[in-house]
């Protein structure tokens, strides 16, 4: 059965080759461990592990339509780092206005429910606002304390919308991710650190 | 064939012994690790799943003790009997407490294995179900080393026999729904928050729909309630409240008003003979610390009323609040008449409530997955996570510092519903939130 034989060892090289692809030596440990603290100590230390944005989505991508296999996303109140124009988080499943808690504000930044009534705490009264700050410029120096700043700017059509995709740049040689940081997408000598998009809302 | 752990099935007593222990530490960790494996099932899935599925596990268990009939896996073998003569005492023993502590791979008369399994799966925790499989496997160690305890056998009588199933059946559907009967009341309860304590008295606000009352319980006596008071702050004999004309500080024992504050002020913390509380003055929010003996009075903040100028924490002399904007949240702190310090600044996380406690400061801290509580050193030093849960599951609202122990108000907006939580400091649960960076040292506070 020759063809049959070739036919698996086609499919195990591609699989090698997606693999490869897909993985440095370095992220392909840090799966390894994620994996072993995922054993050892549940699900709540594989979460603790995970590098945002590198999970698989429910669309199949590893990262977030436009941008996939690579830089992880900056840290913000969800996994997919969707953004206004001026870097400050948004729900990435329809673009509405959310704090640094994830729940939806109104224009004045208080917290509301999905029809927009102001929510209240257990005492009955109207809950206060929270910080709502931008993923790259306030985020990542309160996390990572780096100094860092909104570049390198690329477009693609999802949704069929243009999305524009954005990096965190920093001086730091190493990503978000845990390896070396991407060099060519920054300006003045600074690396990719995290990724980040915005949704325009013009058709494509 | 777990009767042969006896004097002449092993050799002798000593033999015996040595046996049931090996027996034991077998069935513990057999079941230890199935219990933490059905409970990082029950976490991945999610504890209302798990829940459910353990209650259809209890149901099917019970339909199929009542009508005699097999509706959940059952294996026919029993532990193997050749063991006993081809291996050593520790590694049969051992074995045979591995097999039996599984629960499930042997036969039974009952289902409570895979009930006890589902249940462990319900906890949604690895540490809480290895923790409740090994109690069941405990229990089966008991039944070997202790057989005959409560009955007598007597000459030619059965030792062993299968329990009626309509008596196990009765007694899963009991446990069960004393289980589940108790989840419903807890959520039904009133939402009570506010905890405060000194000694073992403590008082809380209970919501009843739009009324509030503060309950003042004692150990060994009647509680005390007041109605329409909320926002307690216990020192010794002295409770202050927040009720419909301001700020009232009594007597607990005795109902005596001791010192009423008129006017629109709010969230009384106490610390005799200073109370620190919060006055709204047209468009803001003061905080003011006054002496109730001779009358001075200091304002240590000022905010715009969109800002929440939080509820403060009073011990001795130091006072510590929170502020919290739409650009930054501040944990800040203040002799009461020295300088305010900034404790914590963020512009990610919410860091509210603070509590004093002795010689230590905790505080309430949210991101976007997990609600956390924090204490750390008031001389400055490295803060430790108290407790932490994913905010899906609920939210801490404020928390208490007392001797020893925490409390902590946690509140489930889903379910409407608000508890106090006790818990000592530095082993409260985690639940998947433990802290992926370490923190800044806190500051020295006072001093």
């Amino acid at each position: 059965m020759p063809g049959a034989s070739s036919e698996k060892r086609s499919r195990v090289e591609r699989l090698a080759v997606r693999l490869a692809a897909g993985t440095t030596r370095r992220s392909f440990l840090g799966r390894l461990a994620v994996v072993a603290a995922a054993l050892l100590g549940g699900p709540s230390v594989a979460r603790a592990f995970r590098i945002p944005g590198t999970e698989p989505t429910g669309d199949g991508y590893y990262g977030f339509c436009g941008h996939t296999w690579t830089t992880g996303s900056c840290p913000g109140p969800f996994a997919t780092p969707r953004i206004d124009a001026n870097g400050y988080p948004l729900r990435p499943t329809d673009g509405r206005l959310v704090d640094n808690l994830g729940r939806l504000i109104d224009a004045a930044g208080r917290p509301t429910d999905e029809r927009g009534a102001r929510l209240r705490g257990p005492s009955g009264a109207l809950l206060p606002v929270a910080p709502r700050s931008r993923l790259c410029e306030d985020w990542v120096p309160e996390r990572f304390g780096l100094d860092v700043v909104t570049q390198g700017v690329w477009y693609r059509c999802c949704s069929g919308q243009i999305r524009r995709l954005t990096d965190c740049c920093s001086h730091q040689r190493t990503r978000i991710n845990g390896d070396v940081a991407l060099t060519g997408y920054c300006n003045g000598g600074r690396t990719v650190f995290c990724v980040l998009y915005y949704d325009t809302g013009v058709a494509c | 064939m777990i009767e042969t752990i006896t004097p002449a099935g092993c050799g002798g007593r000593r033999r015996q012994l040595v046996a049931l222990a090996w027996f034991a530490a077998g069935a513990v960790l057999s079941a230890a690790t199935i219990g933490a494996l059905a409970g990082w099932g029950g976490a991945f899935v999610g504890r209302p799943v798990a829940r459910a599925g353990a209650a259809i596990v209890a149901l099917l268990a019970v339909a199929g003790a009542l009508a005699s009939r097999r509706l959940l896996p059952q294996r026919t073998a029993q532990v193997p009997e050749p063991w006993r003569r081809e291996r050593l005492l520790w590694q049969w023993s051992s074995g045979y407490g591995a097999i039996l502590g599984a629960g499930f791979l042997t036969y039974q008369p009952l289902a409570a294995a895979w009930v006890a399994i589902a249940a462990s799966a319900g906890l949604a925790s690895p540490l809480a179900g290895a923790t409740a499989m090994a109690a069941y496997a405990l229990g089966r160690v008991a039944m070997v080393a202790a057989p005959n305890v409560g009955r007598r056998p007597r000459a030619g009588s059965v030792v062993a026999r299968e329990r009626p199933a309509r008596l196990g059946a009765i007694l899963i559907f009991v446990v069960g729904s004393c289980v589940f009967a108790g989840q419903a009341l807890g959520a039904a309860r009133p939402p009570e928050i506010d905890a405060t304590a000194t000694g073992s008295v403590v008082a809380l606000t209970r919501i009843v729909g739009a009324k509030t009352f503060v309950i003042l319980r004692r150990s060994g006596h009647p509680s005390v309630v007041l109605a329409g008071a909320s926002q307690p702050s216990l020192d010794g004999p002295r409770l202050a409240v927040r009720d419909s004309e301001g700020i009232r500080v009594l007597d607990w024992a005795t109902g005596r008003t001791l010192v009423r504050i008129r006017g629109r002020v709010t969230t009384p913390a106490l610390s005799w003979p200073r109370m620190a509380f919060r006055r709204r003055a047209g468009n803001q929010w003061l905080l003011i610390v006054r002496d109730l003996r001779t009358r001075s009075v200091r304002t240590l903040d000022r905010r715009p009323l969109g800002v929440d100028l939080g509820r403060p924490a009073i011990r001795g002399r130091l006072v510590a609040w929170h502020v919290t904007s739409a650009t930054e949240s501040l944990l800040l702190a203040a002799e009461a008449d020295g300088r305010v310090r900034v404790v914590l600044r963020s512009t990610t996380r919410v860091a509210h409530s603070p509590a004093i406690g002795n010689a230590r400061l905790a505080w309430v801290e949210d991101d976007a997955a997990c609600s956390r509580v924090l204490a750390g050193p008031i001389s400055g030093g490295p803060s430790i996570l108290v407790a932490a849960r994913p905010r899906t599951t609920g939210v801490f609202w404020n928390v208490h510092l007392g001797k020893g122990a925490t409390s902590v108000t946690v509140w489930q907006p889903a379910r409407g519903t608000a508890r106090i939580a006790r818990f000592p400091i530095g082993r409260g649960p985690i639940d998947g939130c433990a802290l992926t960076a370490s923190r800044t040292p806190l500051p020295p506070i006072s001093g």
